[in-house]
């Protein structure tokens, strides 16, 4: 009985009427206003398809919804937003101030994505639309979740994201989307200062920074060392003049652990652990021996070394730590506490001591 | 007005049924938002703070204990009317009752505020108080025994909650507890202190001993219902600090609540619509034993039959949540609570036992006197 009358206390929301936000995209429009570029779901029974997309302009991310809502008979619903773009432009000139529409309203899932555009939102969101036969927004999110999910990139959902953000030690890291064969890809990472775009990094890159942050288990790595040192090994005649040796492997357990040897002097130390599985070489070669292997193992760790201390030296320019150093050197102050700005100006005087220890455990069914 | 209480043996209860009775009026709305309250105090040690604040508990809930011991049968309202003599006696049960009423109507409009913000921002008060209104009386008038029946049953409702915190729990960060003993003695205080309004409740005892049957099993429910509570307080500080960053802690009004967001099933994605729906079932035993404490206070104070109190604060409550939707007069009210109880219930009982002391002791000598002569 009371059900039946509170039903109508609470404004009904019926499905045919809404149009259910997937994804949506911010770029920079005239005038200090921002563009929002919205991709929705309606369940109509007459539409071929249920995506549709609008766009609106307005001085606010809401409001812009509220310009683009007035292009539509439909009410736009906030609490399924599972991707959102911000264009290059407005990246550079920080998103914080468009983040908080989505901490705010406490209905936004904290489960989203939040990424970069090469270009602008819009060209990654339309230009994709036409070439992708499901829905872009849903497509993109399942990108980069499966990224995640197979340890290519750092997790980024956005209660990551956010966490990172605010972390004054760490700053966070996010997909970028460009397009690549007229289609839409993830291309790289961009690292972010102080809520801005700071530049970018391979997928490689951020394949290390996901190293560096967390244990990783079941990941194929591709490396590339110098073929001269194992001229003994390889079998037969060269098979290609590359000066480099491919090798694929697969990182069945993989642990970092940093310390700082000195604090006053921002000096660091990680020590990375790899436990492989050699998959494929490029040039068919023998392990015949222990020292075979050693030298394999040697060989890349030199590589994976020089990887990490050029990643450091890339990030050192942008000023961008998502390696989440910072946290490490607050815990080491004797006041414990670490402001924002401190850590902008010290974060380009750490020196980080890479130790990178692999082991070879299986070299597949050919010795 | 008798000190004693007599009551009915029909309406007694088990002494075990404290542990639910104190751990579902401790729990409520406070828990919610506590974590960023203690670590604006004692930062990355407010675990410490809440282990504090324990050992102040268990000391009051002892001394509690023994002031209740010292007499047959009494309650709260009784032994002041011993202590104080009629008058000041009737004045300081008023002041029980006047804090009753604040803390009922701060958890009820808290709660209402978050259904807002969480679910339903186009609700009106009127819709969300009236539906919690008619909750509250439809259980009152079934009495003491349902009150106590309902905690007991919610308290294992609401309590599957807790293992969706095992998500964000292997997501800690434990930097963010580093490096520790970085507060000083008198932060780690007040951080014990800013629990206090999560932690009220337990003064419920000094009203409900009376009706308790088995009473030399008091001890082992109270001490465990409060630990529970503490326990419960510390998990969900310890995972929000973990989990969030220090702004993020700084700058969230209801911590626990978001804790909620990032646990997804392939058929429940929102565990948070679900959590401050769930949140019912913790916050309505809260609001039922407040609800009894004031009908019972005043029928015995005053002789006012329990059902006209009943209807009378019901009705007051659902006027008075109409002009309550504003944030920051809601957060003032809880303020107004957490200071009232503080001093009510933390710092007030342990003046009250060297009263009841001296009382006794001169009770004891008129009494031998007599004999004498």
């Amino acid at each position: 009985m009371a059900l039946l009358v509170l039903t109508a206390c609470v404004p009904t929301k019926i499905i045919e009427k809404v149009a259910i936000i997937n994804s949506y995209g911010i770029d920079a429009a005239e005038e200090g206003q921002i563009e929002k570029t919205i991709i929705a779901f309606r369940f109509d029974d007459e539409a071929q398809n249920i995506a549709t997309t609008l766009s609106g302009t307005a001085n606010t991310v809401r409001g812009a919804e509220e310009d683009a809502a007035n292009k539509t008979s439909f009410t736009l619903k906030p609490g399924q937003i599972r991707l959102v773009v911000y264009g290059k432009e407005i990246a550079e000139n920080g998103i914080s101030p468009y983040i908080n529409v989505l901490v705010r309203d406490a209905r936004v899932s904290s489960m989203m994505y939040t990424a970069i555009s090469t270009g602008t939102a819009k060209e990654v969101l339309t230009a994709g639309q036409e070439n992708t036969p499901a829905n872009i927004g849903q497509y993109l999110q399942d990108l980069i979740e499966k990224e995640i999910k197979q340890n290519t990139i750092p997790d980024v959902s956005f209660f990551h994201f956010t966490h990172a953000l605010e972390d004054t030690g760490q700053d966070p890291i996010l997909p970028l989307l460009g397009i690549r064969d007229n289609k839409a890809a993830l291309i790289g990472m961009a690292v972010m200062d102080n809520g801005k775009y700071a530049g970018e990094i391979s997928l490689k890159d951020a394949f290390l920074v996901n190293l560096f942050q967390k244990n990783i288990r079941d990941k194929p790595l591709e490396v590339s060392i110098s073929k001269e040192p194992f001229s003994d090994y390889i079998e037969g005649q060269l098979q290609t003049d590359d000066e480099q040796l491919h090798i694929s492997t697969l990182i069945t357990d993989g642990r970092t652990r940093t310390k700082m040897t000195d604090v006053g002097g921002l000096e660091f130390q990680t020590e990375v652990n790899l436990k492989v599985n050699l998959y494929e070489t490029s040039e068919p070669m023998r392990i015949r021996d222990e020292k075979a292997a050693r030298l394999l193992e040697k060989e890349m760790e030199k590589k994976i070394t020089k990887q990490y201390e050029q990643l450091l030296a890339s990030l050192k320019e942008t000023g961008s730590d998502p390696f989440g150093l910072g946290n490490i050197y607050r815990i080491k102050k004797e006041s414990g506490k670490l402001t924002e700005q401190e850590w902008d100006e010290k974060f380009p005087e750490v020196t980080v001591d890479f130790k990178v220890n692999v082991q070879l455990v299986n070299y597949g069914s050919v010795r | 007005m008798d000190i004693n209480v007599k009551v009915k043996p029909y309406l007694k209860i088990q002494a075990f049924y404290l542990f639910f009775i104190i751990s579902s009026i401790q729990l409520g709305v406070g828990i919610m938002g506590l974590p960023r309250l203690v670590f604006l105090e004692a930062y990355q040690d407010a675990w410490i703070s809440i282990l504090i604040a324990l050992l102040g508990i268990l000391l009051v809930v002892f001394v509690m204990l023994r002031i209740l011991t010292s007499y047959d049968n009494a309650d709260i309202l009784g032994i002041q009317i011993d202590l104080f003599g009629k008058w000041l006696g009737k004045i300081m049960g008023t002041v029980y009752i006047v804090y009753f009423a604040v803390t009922l109507f701060s958890v009820f409009i808290t709660y209402i505020e978050v259904v807002k913000i969480f679910i339903f921002p186009e609700l009106s008060n009127f819709v969300m108080g009236l539906l919690l209104v008619s909750l509250i009386v439809y259980c009152l008038l079934g009495g003491l025994k349902a009150i106590v029946g309902t905690c007991f049953i919610f308290f294992f409702l609401a309590l599957w909650v807790l293992f969706l915190l095992i998500h964000p729990a292997v997501l800690l960060d434990f930097t963010h507890f580093q490096p520790v003993f970085q507060a000083s003695f008198p932060e780690l205080l007040s951080g014990a202190r800013v629990t206090a309004y999560t932690f009220l409740g337990f003064e419920i005892l000094f009203l409900i001993y009376p009706f308790i049957q088995n009473k030399k099993k008091v001890k082992k429910p109270v001490y465990f219902g409060v630990t529970f509570t503490a326990l419960i307080v510390l998990i969900t500080t310890v995972i929000s600090i973990g989990f969030f960053s220090t702004d993020q802690l700084k700058n969230r009004e209801w911590v626990v609540l978001n804790l909620f967001k990032i646990q997804s099933l392939p058929f429940i994605e929102r565990f948070d619509y679900i959590v401050v729906a769930e949140w019912m079932m913790v916050v309505l035993p809260n609001m039922f034993l407040l609800m009894w404490a004031i009908t019972y206070s005043m029928k015995r104070l005053y002789r006012v039959p329990q059902k006209i109190t009943l209807y009378a604060t019901a009705g007051l409550l659902l006027i008075a949540c109409i002009f309550t939707s504003d944030h920051f007069l809601i957060q003032k009210i809880i303020n107004t609570s957490a200071q009232y109880g503080f001093w009510l219930v933390f710092v007030y009982p342990l003046l009250l036992l060297p009263m009841v002391w001296i009382k006794k002791r001169r009770g004891k000598q008129k009494g031998a006197g007599r004999h004498s002569s």
